[in-house]
């Protein structure tokens, strides 16, 4: 509308600089004579009385529009109370009960009210560990709206076509998808690419590789031991370690067979295992990765220790117990005497965790011979063993006192431990867990242990979270957040399944 | 006993803090005692202090009281007791009232007793010479209080004629201070509802793309607001009252005593809290099943005071209301409640918003300084196009969402590409949505959503 427009123009310079302008017959003729205002307010009121014409005249714009509806959920809708927890954690209360508890949602076969989804993306894209568990838990309407927005993007499944141009993760995903599915076409998707590839993405597709592997990958692997990046190689005899049937691990036992020589006891005599150091490594020992300087070790272990362990650590342990016709624990006890007794334990425990050996691992844990730390993670050993085995042990480890207030690097260790283990802990492990902490509680439970301890009382069964929140010394510094999370945890969870 | 649901507490907290402290009460564990009757629900709350709060709630009002000494009202213990019982209704079981519970109950009684006595009283006849009395000083009064708003309005013919002399351009390079002055003057002569609108000026012109469009309209419907007040004695008595409601008048709650009451099953379609000033103000829409009319209560309140609690969105409640005098009744107060609320499941609102904006060209029509307007449109789609949130009606017009607006991704959601009911206020230029139902759920939208 032009007369409006003109009005603008000139309110914008002032009034006073240009004549009035015209208003439209419809308009002047309802407002009738003007004239014996002052210029000002004449002004004004024509420009007042445009204004409403305007307003109350306001057409909408149209637009074509064709929009494709989110399909229908096939899944039922939460209960209110269960909504009632939903908008707590997201309000920022007991907000670690939120992984478990959308996990439950999709297993019910429930899904979020809509209105909530925004939040649940938003945290989602913050936070990595929520997004498939948003997008399982949030049904239809989840895929359809986070395809709405390009910050939501993590919900589309990544798709093959961006395997050469997506981002580092997007890449990672596709290829984790292909080696689950054709685990020799993965590879050769890797092999067509390899040269191409910076340091740290070939690293990261050869760990991917570790999926399915098998004695068909060590062509590949075996041409990789030349690759130009150290880390790269390394990632490589990690996996080529895995393949007792690989020429690697043949050569790795040629060259340690003639170190190693087991004499059986006598009447007076116990049985030894003696130990000849390697020699220096040639060039082709160095490029199966025989490097003394590899682990910084060196200098304390020194240079022909470590080629003991690396050599160990890449052969099959089969080949010990059948060389020398002894078991595991036989072989543990014959080297206790030995000056490298801790460097042999080393060696061993590495393999037990590649070739993820049971009895290997529990002969190492009741050996007594505690391995050099600098190679291994802490208690690795005891990921080795079947869960059941591995509750015992971590049981036992709560009764000699992991879990005291005074040592926090032990928490730590024990959190990962557990974390280890699957799903729930067994109902004995989590009694024995409650009571140590009950009891580190008594008198308070200083601010830095807190999210841990949480993330203790978040694997309790929930069929104990009933009897876990009672008995507890409420009043005491820092407790009562965590009786919380219990009873959170436990309405949240049961309002799952009742409504 | 009518339990609110978890949104429907939500819509009565304070502020943001208030639902993040309220939801952290929600736990049965933080609870030392719980009950309940067909009236109310109390509970007593370990707080910091040696003496666990007595919280209890009269959910015919609803009505708080707890012994913390927060000044928030309902405070966090109120709004976690309440969405206790929301989520886990069977945690607070039906007992009889303790005595600090009944004791409260019936002083509640009592006082509400006096006051409708009071009220009676009021209305007793008292002797003529005494009424005359009054009525002169009333009389006084009023004549006073327009002396000085006349005076007022000269100042600002001369401050708005300046305006226009000089320009937009150069008013929008003015200190905040050039409107705050006017504005001063404004509450000096006691034409708060002018002086308001004043300091949205500043507003107005940092407002972007079309503030020009905006600063003219205003100022020219303010010209048009002195216009009417030279003119109040030749007005109709519907415009009038709009005339001196615009500039600030307020009509007391007793002078609706004799107005005509509408009796209707009202849907509680949507409810916003701002802050005007240290002033909270809640705006409550009400419309009518029976006549389509709408309905607009307005509560006040001082930072941490009640507001009133009693409307909650998303429920129907058969009342009588009184409509304040205007061109366009909209203001109303519910006078008599009759029956317990329901739940609201299908709004009747307009088919297309073309139907939509001729109600408020009606409504503009009997009062042009309306600011906002009720706007309930069925079957439509929001949509997002070129960093602008839009709505679009069945026949395929679109009106923008307001800037302001945080939910618009929720109301995506909520519609997942189907079409849904929305009731918001139209301004004019975009539609502000307060609430959403899809799928037969009401959906508050006026306030936060977790």
């Amino acid at each position: 509308m032009s007369a409006w427009k003109d009005y603008v123009t000139a309110a914008l310079l002032g009034s006073g600089k240009s004549v009035l302008p015209a208003l439209p017959s419809s308009v002047q003729s309802v407002l009738g004579d003007t004239e014996t205002l002052d210029a000002e307010s004449r002004f004004l009121t024509h420009a007042g009385a445009l204004a409403l014409w305007r307003r109350a005249g306001w057409k909408p714009l149209r637009q074509e529009i064709a929009v494709v509806a989110a399909e229908p959920e096939s899944t039922a809708s939460l209960g209110r109370a269960s909504i009632g927890h939903l908008r707590a954690m997201l309000a920022g209360r007991c907000l670690s009960v939120l992984p478990e508890w959308l996990g439950e949602v999709a297993r019910l076969r429930r899904h979020v009210p809509p209105e909530l989804l925004p939040a649940l993306l938003d945290r989602a894209r913050q936070e990595r560990a929520l997004r498939s568990l948003v997008i399982s838990a949030g049904g239809q309407r989840a895929l359809w709206l986070a395809a709405q927005n390009p910050l939501w993007s993590f919900g589309e499944s990544a798709l093959p076509e961006s395997w050469e141009t997506g981002s580092r993760d997007q890449r990672l995903a596709i290829l984790r998808r292909w080696r689950t599915e054709t685990p020799a076409m993965a590879r050769t998707k890797v092999e067509e690419v390899w040269a191409a590839e910076p340091a740290e993405i070939r690293t990261a597709f050869v760990a991917e590789l570790a999926t399915h592997l098998s004695e068909e990958d060590a062509p590949f692997l075996e041409r990789l031991l030349d690759d130009r990046s150290k880390e790269a190689r390394r990632a490589v005899i990690d996996l080529l370690a895995r393949l007792p049937a690989s020429p690697f691990v043949a050569r790795m036992i040629a060259r340690v067979t003639p170190l190693l020589h087991f004499t059986k006891g006598g009447l007076l005599s116990r049985a030894t295992l003696e130990v000849t150091l390697p020699g220096d490594s040639d060039a082709a020992a160095t490029r199966d990765g025989l490097d003394p300087k590899a682990f910084g070790q060196q200098k304390i272990l020194g240079e022909k220790t470590v080629l003991l362990v690396l050599l160990l650590s890449a052969v099959p342990l089969r080949h010990w117990t059948e060389t020398f016709q002894q078991t595991p624990a036989a072989l543990l006890k014959a080297v206790q005497k030995s000056e490298f007794a801790r460097a042999l334990a080393t060696g061993w425990a590495w393999a037990a965790l590649r070739q993820q050996d049971a009895t290997w691992a529990e002969a190492l844990l009741d050996g007594g011979i505690a391995p050099h730390g600098e190679f291994l993670p802490a208690k690795p050993l005891l990921t080795v063993l079947p869960d059941a085995a591995r509750a015992v042990r971590l049981a036992a480890l709560l009764r000699e006192g992991a879990l005291t207030k005074k040592d926090t690097a032990r928490w730590q260790d024990f959190f990962n431990l557990l974390s280890t283990l699957p799903g729930h802990l067994p109902p004995a492990l989590a009694r024995d867990l409650l009571a140590a902490l009950r009891r580190e509680c008594a008198d308070g439970l200083p601010w830095h242990l807190r999210s841990l301890a949480e993330s203790f009382l978040l694997r309790l069964p929930p069929s104990m979270l009933g009897e876990a929140a009672q008995g507890w010394p409420i009043d005491q510094e820092g407790v009562a957040p965590l009786v919380e999370i219990l009873s959170f945890r436990h309405d949240a969870l049961t309002a799952l399944t009742q409504s | 006993m009518q339990i609110l649901t978890t949104e429907q507490v939500l819509a009565l907290a304070p502020d943001a803090a208030s639902i993040k402290a309220g939801q952290g009460l929600s736990n049965p564990g933080k609870w030392v005692s719980l009950g309940r009757d067909d009236r109310a629900v109390w509970g007593e709350c370990q707080g910091s202090g040696k003496n666990p709060y007595r919280t209890q709630a009269d959910l015919t009002g609803p009505a708080f009281q707890c012994s913390c000494p927060s000044r928030k009202f309902p405070c966090k213990h109120g709004i976690g007791l309440l969405l206790l019982l929301a989520a886990t209704p069977a945690r607070v079981s039906e007992t009889a009232a303790p005595a600090w519970v009944a004791e409260w109950l019936t002083k509640r009684q009592a006082s509400a007793e006096k006051k409708a006595a009071k009220a009676e009283a009021e209305d007793a006849p008292v002797d003529p010479e005494t009424v005359a009395k009054r009525e002169a000083d009333r009389t006084k009064r009023a004549a006073k209080r327009e002396d000085r708003v006349r005076a007022g309005l000269i100042d600002l013919e001369t401050w708005l004629g300046d305006l226009a002399r000089q320009g937009l351009a150069h008013a929008k390079q003015q200190p905040a201070q050039y409107f705050d002055t006017i504005a001063a003057r404004m509450i000096d002569a006691q034409a708060p509802g002018i002086a308001r609108r004043l300091r949205e000026w500043p507003g107005v012109f940092a407002s972007g793309d079309g503030w020009a469009d905006r600063a003219l309209a205003e100022a020219g419907t303010l010209r048009w607001l002195l216009h009417g007040f030279s003119r109040l004695d030749t007005l109709p008595e519907g415009l009038g009252a709009s005339v001196r409601q615009a500039i600030g008048w307020t009509t007391a709650e007793q002078e609706l005593e004799g107005a005509e009451l509408q009796r209707d099953r009202w849907q509680v379609i949507g409810q916003i809290v701002e802050e005007e000033d240290r002033l909270r103000v809640q705006r409550t829409w009400l419309i009518g099943e029976e006549t389509r009319r709408p309905a607009l209560c307005l509560s006040f309140a001082a930072t941490n005071q009640p507001l009133d609690l009693s409307l909650i969105p998303g429920t129907v409640i058969e009342a009588s209301v009184a409509y304040y005098p205007s061109g366009a009744p909209l203001r109303a107060l519910v006078r008599e409640r009759h029956g317990e609320p329901k739940a609201l499941v299908n709004a009747i609102g307009c088919e297309t918003f073309a139907e939509a904006l001729q109600r408020t060209a009606e409504l503009l029509a009997g009062d042009p300084w309306l600011e906002r307007t009720p706007c309930l449109v069925r079957e439509c789609l929001p949509l997002r196009r070129d960093d602008t949130w839009w709505l679009c009606d069945r026949d395929g017009a679109i009106v923008p969402l307001a800037r302001q607006f945080p939910h618009a991704w929720a109301l995506l959601a909520l519609s997942g590409g189907a079409p849904v009911t929305v009731f918001g206020e139209w301004d004019g230029h975009a539609l502000h949505p307060l609430s959403t139902i899809a799928g037969e759920r009401f959906i508050a939208l006026g306030g936060a959503l977790a």
